[in-house]
């Protein structure tokens, strides 16, 4: 009796299941893929036109984000009196980041560059009052914020213990572990790459100190970051200590800002009654585990 | 007649003489790794008292370093009057960077993490003419030349240009092959830091608003904060030197030497004062370099 030819074992029959199972699951995908576009170009016909769609991660317990660029966007967006509307769909940009903007069907991501195009586009100018120096002061200023001090926080964050991260994660806990376990890796390597991994605890601390302190010096007694009126910098600056008193319990970050140095904690409440009135509206209710309606700590 | 026992067609015989081959490659690793630190113990004795050694990764064909953290650290050396000597090891610190340095015995990384321990050490203060505003002034607009302004550069050298100009701006010390090995590694760094993950375009445009915010706080002075150079002046020179002098044919060459004249006019400024030997610390003819030609 001849036996069927086999390969590593398999029969041709099973060969066929195996290559039908894959090929059932490649179509899956692809038509899950087909749908998932589907749904995206039906929701965007129904944007508005002339206001800005902002894509976020979601509200968050204590704070309208958890992440300071979303938060820094949006401030920027009730500063400049911009139309729009958020769309909490946790998806992330073509570049993998968070958050982006659609606007009159034109995607545009990473906060900066959304606040460059909606500049030119809508002529908007919140810096006409700085000098050419202030604006170049700012300028450097804002990349402190955003390129080292939201690196001593992404560490502090996620290089070490995470009970204080997992407790301001403001999803369901099945999706909370998920996010925090899959967020650590990836920051993990992105801080190493970036530098502020190969540091000590203390070195850390000690260059979040410089930061902080360096901050609070150029504020002095100043309302906003360069006098009385607010500027598009004081929306990055707000956008990552709004960050360090409301989400990073228990951090060094919080410390400082509460207790060393309280001018930037006054400023920080100063720009959130000017901008953020409806606060309480921006944060998660108790239900969904937020603390909105709670009183302050 | 028995046949001899076999794990996976290797016989008793031939897993012993993998075995020992294993063992003796392992050996002398260790061996090797021995060596080399009864080496480097025994440079170390030679390292004189009270005189910082900076570990670098050797002189440029036009610059004393294509890297802009050992020409801050050297600057701010000079600056401060600390004995130093050089160390062209071309090895790198417990956290994979240079320069690092070594002080009386002690290791230090991190090019302001040195200049920190050497302020506190040696009561050395080069910003003490600064008012608190301007410290924290200096302080942003150093981050924004190491932590930004940097990575346009990283992109520049490693990415667009796919390491193609390190090999001759290095005298030759880096190979071809090196050089595209690093810039394989460049790229996903670049893109983890952040910077990496726009385009072309979008980074020029960057690099454009960086060097505007440094021209334009210059404006028309000697130095970062008038007559008399601090501290951050060395962090600045460090990275601008680089746009001049190791970058040819890049948007940074161009802003430097065509479009924004203040800050040409400082970066050589702050050569001719603190690097008067500027002739002497690059890599001579017969090294690859240029010591003693007319520069461009």
């Amino acid at each position: 009796m001849a036996s069927s030819s086999n390969f590593f074992g398999l029969t041709e029959c099973n060969l066929l299941c195996v290559g039908g199972l894959v090929a059932g699951l490649a179509l899956a995908a692809v038509a899950f893929k087909r749908y998932q576009k589907y749904k995206d170009d039906q929701r965007r016909q129904t944007y508005p036109k002339d206001t800005v769609v902002l894509h976020q991660i979601g509200r968050g317990k204590y704070i309208p984000s958890i992440s300071p660029f979303p938060l820094k966007l949006e401030t920027y967006l009730r500063m400049a009196k911009i139309p729009y509307i958020n769309e909490h769909s946790r998806t992330f940009s073509s570049k993998g980041k968070t958050p982006w903007m659609t606007y009159n069907g034109e995607d545009v991501d990473d906060s900066q560059m959304c606040i460059d195009f909606l500049n030119k586009k809508l002529g908007v100018d919140m810096n006409k009052h700085l000098s050419l120096e202030q604006k170049s002061i700012g300028h450097a200023f804002r990349i402190l914020v955003e390129d080292h001090l939201y690196w001593t926080m992404a560490y502090v964050a996620y290089a070490g213990d995470l009970t204080a991260t997992r407790s301001v994660m403001p999803y369901d806990p099945l999706t909370n572990m998920f996010l925090v376990r899959a967020w650590t890796k990836v920051i993990r390597k992105q801080l190493w790459c970036q530098g502020m991994g190969r540091h000590t605890v203390e070195q850390v601390n000690h260059l979040i100190k410089s930061d902080l302190m360096a901050l609070s010096v150029f504020l002095g007694r100043k309302r906003f970051f360069f006098g009385s009126e607010p500027c598009e910098f004081d929306c990055c600056v707000f956008g990552m200590l709004a960050l360090a008193l409301w989400c990073m319990p228990g951090s060094l970050h919080e410390t400082l800002v509460n207790k060393e140095f309280p001018n930037l904690k006054d400023y920080i409440y100063r720009v959130r009654e000017t901008f953020w009135p409806d606060w309480n509206e921006c944060i998660l209710e108790p239900e969904q585990g937020g603390t909105r309606g709670k009183k302050e700590k």
